[in-house]
């Protein structure tokens, strides 16, 4: 079943085509990747699934239904969730809170419109959620630490702990492992690979190439705001639009 | 929920502010028979203030420095003026609560355009919301009676004896609604809402992308403030027997302001505190009223620069320090236990 349809979004900052065209299916408990140059409209593509931004045309479904147009928090409640390339944590909360904080729609039993299926430890109760989430993401050390103490790649893995806390179908990390030492990085990829075994189909957007390759089962690759190639990891590697865009063999250098 | 749920989901706090709220009633209390009637006035006023201020920090939990809520009162006050001096006059409890309510509403008819602003912005838009409320009470002299306002304004019915045509009388009708406000305030800060709102303020976009209704986090204590301010605009109308758009100013905005700054607004009873030291100053140099505002801006340029966190930061480092030598002994036990 395909969880997230993208179909020919495109966004445009006054002059400035942020995104071209893009369009792309994720079928459940897929990790997909996605990556392209700097500037190439990763994080805005994030923007517009998960609602932060509207897009100018196109549309998107989730579970079949459309969210284009809903706001990220009613997205958020259906299971689709995102982190941010510029690690956003509560930085007076405890890490423990901020888990538990996490949480927030499932405290109400009302606002939360999602059925839960993710293969997540049942939560019995928010707490055991929490403990579970930070020994998980070996979090448990620092859990009475204000988050802002925590050195930048541990507030990382903090900002994914508590996405995790909403139990989401769909994750989406926008360059979790950015400022992470190869050690570190090499410890969280496994987690997020790991997070299959949960039922939680994840979209990575990731300038680790080697990361990318290694845990993702498809990638697509965007260039200017549109798609120029998706496939497994050896596909892409061989894909001359892909060596191009990354070798950057372009007019200018010619000339 | 039943009381059951209610008194142990209760937090403690609560449970800590109740008692105090228990044994310094009868103090509050007592206090008017303790003053000539000119401390009795001052007193008054600073109760009425006080639910002001309270309503100005339910809105700064938000992280927004409102600068409409003094003439959001005014509606509150006006309310009452204009259905307590009618021909067939309402009942002073009927406008008291229409008045709070219509203070809500303004509220979240500006909510709208003024939550969609930050920082200066929303300093700015609220301003100009404000401004246009006061305006509307020159303008529209039919009802509001212009610049001149309204006078003769009847205080309420008394009961219990309670004649609410005495300062002392008054202040008892203005402690009794202080007093619960300041409960169902509090009780509000500590729950799981008040909780979600101080994340919103913390980070906006985070709370958003876990699920967090932000708009509506946002506009709850807008709104909720605003009320509490409509009761207070109510009140005072009430005890002063007549208003006019210069009660709605910029000077008791920037007075409640300068409350929340010098007091901090990271604990309920920062702003309290706050306006109990610039009452004080006013009163300590109150043959030189012209230098109070002065004062009082002197001293919100000290806490900006020099004293950041303000009154609160020093009466919680107080307490953090004597916290070891009022329970030095309980600890020292406990540390006999384990060894
Ligand atoms: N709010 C905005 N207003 C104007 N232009 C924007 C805005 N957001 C993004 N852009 C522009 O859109 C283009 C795509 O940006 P985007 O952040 O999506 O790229 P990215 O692929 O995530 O890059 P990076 O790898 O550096 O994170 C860039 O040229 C950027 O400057
Ligand atoms: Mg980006």
């Amino acid at each position: 079943m395909t969880i997230l349809e993208v179909n020919n979004i495109a966004k445009r900052f006054g002059k400035l085509v942020a995104v071209k065209d893009i369009s792309m299916a994720i079928p459940e408990g897929q990790i997909r990747g996605l990556i392209g140059p700097n500037g190439s409209g990763k994080t805005t593509t994030f923007h517009l699934i998960s609602g932060f931004l509207k897009p100018t045309s196109g549309e998107v479904l989730f579970k079949g239904q459309p969210i284009t147009g809903k706001t990220p928090n009613r997205i958020a409640k259906r299971g689709l969730v995102r982190t941010f390339q510029l690690t956003s944590v509560y930085r007076d909360m405890s890490v423990r809170q901020n888990v538990h904080m996490g949480h927030h729609i499932h405290a109400n039993k009302k606002s939360a419109e999602i059925s839960n299926n993710t293969k997540l430890p049942s939560i019995s109760s928010i707490e055991d959620s929490t403990s579970w989430i930070l020994e998980h993401m070996n979090l448990s050390e620092e859990a009475d630490t204000p988050a802002r103490m925590l050195p930048a790649g541990m507030q990382r893995v903090l900002s994914i702990a508590t996405a995790l806390a909403v139990r989401p179908n769909l994750l989406m990390l926008d360059e979790p492992l950015a400022g992470l030492n190869p050690t570190e990085k090499s410890n969280v990829a496994q987690k997020i690979s790991g997070l299959r075994d949960y039922g939680i189909t994840i979209l990575l957007v990731e300038h680790d190439v080697r990361s990318v390759l290694s845990i993702c089962d498809k990638i697509t690759v965007i260039n200017f705001g549109e798609k120029i190639a998706e496939g497994t990891a050896d596909e892409i590697t061989k894909h001359p639009a892909v060596i191009e865009a990354y070798l950057g063999k372009s007019e200018g250098h010619d000339a | 929920m039943t009381i059951l749920q209610f008194i142990t989901s209760t937090p403690k706090r609560f449970v800590y502010a109740l008692i105090g709220t228990i044994i310094a009633t009868p103090l509050l209390v007592a206090l008017p028979h303790a003053l000539t009637s000119y401390w009795q006035s001052v007193l008054v006023i600073f109760a009425l203030n006080t639910i002001m201020v309270m309503g100005y920090r339910v809105i700064t939990t938000m992280g927004g420095w409102s600068f409409s809520h003094v003439a959001t009162a005014g509606l509150g006050a006006y309310t009452t003026a204009i259905l307590m001096t009618l021909e067939t006059p309402w009942s002073f409890w009927a406008t008291l609560f229409l008045g709070a309510g219509i203070s809500g509403l303004f509220a979240l008819i500006i909510a709208y355009p003024v939550l969609r602003t930050r920082h200066y912005y929303f300093f700015l838009s609220t301003f100009a919301a404000g401004e246009a409320l006061r305006q509307a009470y020159i303008q529209f002299k039919g009802i509001t009676g212009g610049s001149f306002g309204i006078s003769f304004i009847p205080r309420p019915e008394g009961f219990w004896g309670i004649d609410f045509n005495t300062t002392t009388g008054f202040y008892y009708l203005v402690l009794a609604i202080a007093l619960i406000i300041w409960l169902l305030l509090y009780r509000f800060d500590l729950s799981r809402v008040g909780r979600t709102i101080k994340a919103v303020a913390a980070n906006e976009e985070l709370s958003e992308s876990i699920g967090i209704n932000t708009w509506g986090h946002r506009t709850l204590p807008f709104v909720l403030g605003s009320v509490i301010a409509g009761f207070a605009g109510a009140l005072s109308a009430n005890f002063n027997g007549a208003i006019n758009p210069l009660d709605f100013g910029s000077i008791l905005m920037f007075k409640l302001v300068a409350a929340a700054i010098v007091g901090g607004v990271s604990t309920f009873f920062g702003p309290i505190l706050g306006l109990l030291y610039l009452t004080a100053l006013e009163e300590i140099f109150r043959a030189f009223a012209e230098w109070v505002p002065l004062l009082w801006g002197a001293s919100v340029i000290a806490v900006l620069m020099i004293w950041s966190g303000g009154l609160e930061m020093a009466v919680l480092k107080l307490l953090a320090l004597l916290r070891p030598i009022l329970f030095n002994r309980a600890k020292n036990s406990s540390a006999k236990n384990i060894g």
